[in-house]
C-alpha cells in the first residue's frame, strides 16, 4: 500500500517535531526513515500509525485519507523499540491476541500462527513467555504479532537498537528477508545510516523535522542533495574542505591550492564553499591536484586510512592499500576521482557540483 | 590469586554483626509480639487462671470447649466471617474501579487522589462518628438517598437486622484507601506501551482491561486480598462509634475480637480471651496460607 504524507506538521507545545513533510512511500517497498536523534523519525512513524494525531497536513493510504482514523482502523502492524510483548501471555497468545480482537476463528488463528512461526522462525518457542526469550527472539515474536492480522503496512521503530552488534547484523538480514517474502509495505525507523543503507529500498533522511532527501541508499550516497546528506552518510565521514571562489576557481582556505570549478551554476566571487570528498575518492598519484603531508595511518579492515594535511590548516582522510609505502611526515601528490567529490555552499549547504 | 580489597574487608565482618543491626527491631518484636503471643497461648491452656495472683489449677482444653459452647463466640465467628466475605471482595472491586479512574489523566485527578486517601489519615473512631450520622434514621444521608428511589427508611443502627450491613458498609469504605493506593502503585508499574500495543492490535477498552490490565495487576490484587482479609478478620474498633461501644444494638453483633475484648476487660475471663485470640490467629493463618497458595500462579511472568 502506498503511503502519502502531504504537508504533515506535528508540534508538541512549542517544539516542531515534523515540519511540512511531503513524501510518498512506495507500495511493497522497505523505506527507512533516517536521521539523528530528535529529528522526528519516531514521530513520523507514530503519525503513520495514527498513535500521534497530526497538527496539520494529511496522510493517505492508497488515496484514502486516513488522517483522522484511529490506529486500529488503519491496517497497520507496529513493532515497538522495546517490543512491548505482553509479559503474561505466551508467544502463541501474543501472536493470537490481535486476531482474537478481530474475532478470527480459532482454526484460522492457529493456521496463521503456524505460517508466521515459519516466516520468522519461532516455531519451537510458542509455549514460552517473553521473559524466557532472548532479545532477538522477542524481536521475531514482535514482528510475527505485528503481521498476525495481515496488515497492509508494517512499521518498525528502531527495531534493532536493543540488540547487540552481532545479532543486529543477523536480524537486519532477517527483516529484509521477511519483508521480501511477505511483500508488505514497510517503514523502518533508524538512526544508523549503515543499517538504513543496507536494508532499505528507499531512505528518507530528516534533519530537525525537515526532509533532506528521499532516494535509494546508493543514490543518497552518490548524489547527496546537500551537505547534511553528504555528511550523514558514509564511514569514515566525508572530508570537508573549506574554501572560496576566487577568479572562477576553488581556492582552499589556508593554502594556495586552487583548482578549476566544474559547475554550470553561477558562483559569486569570494563565495564561501565546502568541497566534500569521500575518503575512497582520494588517491595518491595520477594527475595530482595538490600535495598532502601524511600525519597518521590507521588500519581499517583490509584497507588503511591515511590522515594528511592539506595546506596549512586543513586535514583530510583517504584510503590507501595496506602495501602503500607512505610514511608519517612524508609528502605525496593527492588526486581526486570523478565520483564522490561534491561542492556545497558553506552556509546553505546547497549543492553546486 | 590475591584477594581483592572488598573481599578482604568482607572477611572482617564477624558473624554477629548483622544481628547487631537487627537487634533494635528484634527486641521490640520479642517483647511486644513473640512474648505476648506465647503467653496468650499458654494462658489459653491454663484452667481457672488468675491474672493478679498468677494462680491456675492445671492445663487443659477447658477454655476452648467453653468458648465454642458460648453463643456469643459462635455469633462472633459468624459475623466476622460474613464481614470478611463481603467487605474484602466488594472493597477490592470498588477500589479497582476507583484506581483505574484515578490512574487516568483527567482534570482534578490530583484532587481526587487526595480525597480518596482521607479515610487513611483519619481515626476510625472520628470517621465512625460521622458515619453514625450518615446512618441516622431521621436525618442520615443514607436514608435520604434511599428516599430518592422511593425506598423506605432503614433503621441501620437500632434494628439488629441492619447492624451488620451498616458495619459492612462502613468497613468497605474504610478498606478502600489502602487498597486504592496499592492498586495505583500496581497500575504505575504497567508499561503504558502495552496499552498502545493493545490499541493497535484492535483491543477495545473492555478487552484491554480484562486481557492486559487485570492480569498484570493480579499480583497486586493478591496482595490487597491478603492484607484486607487479615485486617478485616480483626474488625472491632468500628463497633464502638456506631453502637456506643456495644456489639450491635441488641448485643447480637459480636465479632471475634470484640468477644476477646469483652472476655478480657469486662468479664475478666482471661483463659477465654486467650483461647479466642488463638482461634482467630489460626483462622487468619489458614486463610492466608490458602490465599497465597491460590495466588501462587497469579504472578505469571
Amino acid at each position: 500500500m502506498q503511503i502519502v504524507l502531504e504537508d504533515v506538521t506535528k508540534r508538541f507545545g512549542a517544539t516542531v517535531a515534523v515540519d511540512g513533510l511531503s513524501v510518498t512511500l512506495e507500495a511493497g517497498k522497505l523505506t527507512a526513515v533516517l536521521g539523528p536523534s530528535g529529528c522526528g523519525k519516531t514521530t513520523i512513524l507514530n503519525i503513520i500509525s495514527g498513535i500521534v494525531p497530526l497538527t496539520s497536513g494529511r496522510v493517505f493510504f492508497n488515496d484514502v485519507d486516513v488522517s483522522r482514523k484511529p490506529p486500529e482502523k488503519r491496517s497497520i502492524g507496529l513493532v515497538f523499540q522495546n517490543y512491548a510483548l505482553y509479559p503474561h501471555m505466551t508467544v502463541l497468545q501474543n501472536i493470537c491476541f490481535p486476531m482474537e480482537m478481530q474475532k478470527v476463528p480459532k482454526r484460522e488463528r492457529l493456521a496463521r500462527v503456524e505460517e508466521l512461526g515459519e516466516l520468522v522462525q519461532i516455531q519451537s518457542l510458542m509455549k514460552r513467555k517473553p521473559s524466557e526469550l532472548s532479545g532477538g527472539q522477542q524481536q521475531r515474536v514482535a514482528i510475527a504479532r505485528a503481521l498476525a492480522k495481515r496488515p497492509e503496512v508494517l512499521l518498525l521503530d528502531e527495531p534493532l537498537s536493543n540488540l547487540d552488534a552481532k545479532l543486529r547484523l543477523g536480524m537486519r538480514e532477517e527483516i529484509r528477508r521477511i519483508q521480501r517474502e511477505s511483500k508488505i509495505t514497510t517503514v523502518f525507523v533508524t538512526h544508523d545510516q549503515e543499517e538504513a543503507s543496507s536494508i532499505a529500498d528507499d531512505v528518507i533522511l530528516l534533519k530537525e523535522g525537515v526532509l533532506q532527501q528521499k532516494a535509494a541508499p546508493r543514490m543518497l550516497y552518490n548524489e547527496p542533495e546537500n551537505l547534511f546528506v553528504a555528511d550523514f552518510l558514509g564511514t569514515p565521514p566525508i572530508n570537508k574542505l573549506a574554501g572560496k571562489i576566487s577568479n572562477g576557481q576553488i581556492l582552499l582556505d589556508g593554502s594556495e591550492i586552487a583548482f578549476p570549478l566544474e559547475t554550470e551554476r553561477e558562483m559569486r566571487e569570494g563565495q564561501e564553499i565546502v568541497l566534500a570528498v569521500r575518503a575512497e575518492s582520494v588517491f595518491a598519484g595520477g594527475e595530482p591536484l595538490f600535495e598532502g603531508t601524511v600525519l597518521e595511518r590507521y588500519a581499517l579492515g583490509k584497507d588503511e586510512l591515511v590522515l594528511f594535511s592539506v595546506g596549512r590548516e586543513q586535514q583530510m582522510r583517504g584510503f590507501v592499500s595496506a602495501g602503500c609505502p607512505l610514511q608519517e611526515g612524508e609528502k605525496f601528490p593527492v588526486a581526486l576521482r570523478k565520483t564522490g567529490v561534491f561542492l556545497f555552499d558553506a552556509h546553505s549547504g546547497e549543492r553546486y557540483a | 590469586m590475591r584477594k581483592s580489597k572488598a573481599e578482604a574487608e568482607q572477611k572482617q565482618i564477624f558473624f554477629g554483626e548483622p544481628l547487631l543491626y537487627l537487634l533494635p527491631f528484634l527486641i521490640g518484636l520479642l517483647i511486644f509480639t513473640v512474648y505476648p503471643f506465647l503467653n496468650a497461648l499458654l494462658i489459653s491452656f491454663k484452667e481457672n487462671y488468675n491474672l493478679m495472683t498468677g494462680a491456675f489449677t492445671g492445663f487443659g482444653w477447658g477454655s476452648y470447649s467453653r468458648i465454642f459452647s458460648d453463643a456469643n463466640f459462635i455469633n462472633g465467628l459468624k459475623n466476622t466471617a460474613l464481614y470478611v466475605l463481603i467487605v474484602v471482595p466488594v472493597s477490592t472491586v470498588l477500589s479497582l474501579l476507583a484506581a483505574s479512574l484515578l490512574n487516568q489523566k483527567v482534570k482534578l485527578s490530583g484532587l481526587f487522589q487526595t480525597a480518596y486517601f482521607v479515610p487513611m489519615v483519619t481515626s476510625v473512631v472520628a470517621v465512625g462518628l460521622v458515619w453514625k450520622w450518615m446512618f441516622n434514621y431521621d436525618y442520615g444521608l443514607l436514608n435520604y438517598f434511599l428516599s430518592f428511589f422511593g425506598l423506605a427508611k432503614i433503621n441501620w443502627l437500632n434494628n439488629p437486622a441492619y447492624n451488620l450491613p451498616a458495619l459492612i458498609i462502613f468497613g468497605i469504605w474504610n478498606k478502600m484507601p489502602l487498597t486504592i493506593i496499592l492498586l495505583l502503585a500496581g497500575y504505575q508499574n504497567i508499561n503504558p506501551q502495552y496499552y498502545v500495543a493493545a490499541r493497535v492490535d484492535g483491543a477495545k477498552p473492555r478487552n484491554i482491561f480484562f486481557r492486559i490490565t487485570l492480569p498484570l495487576l493480579a499480583p497486586t490484587i493478591g496482595l490487597t486480598l491478603v492484607v484486607n482479609t487479615i485486617s478485616s478478620s480483626m474488625v472491632f474498633m468500628e463497633l464502638f462509634p456506631l453502637f456506643n461501644g456495644n456489639p450491635g444494638s441488641a448485643y447480637s453483633l459480636y465479632t471475634i475480637v470484640y468477644y476477646l475484648y469483652d472476655m478480657f476487660y469486662n468479664q475478666w475471663r482471661l483463659g477465654l480471651a486467650a483461647a479466642s485470640a488463638v482461634v482467630l490467629f489460626l483462622i487468619v493463618m489458614v486463610l492466608t496460607i490458602i490465599q497465597l497458595y491460590i495466588q501462587r500462579n497469579w504472578q505469571n511472568y
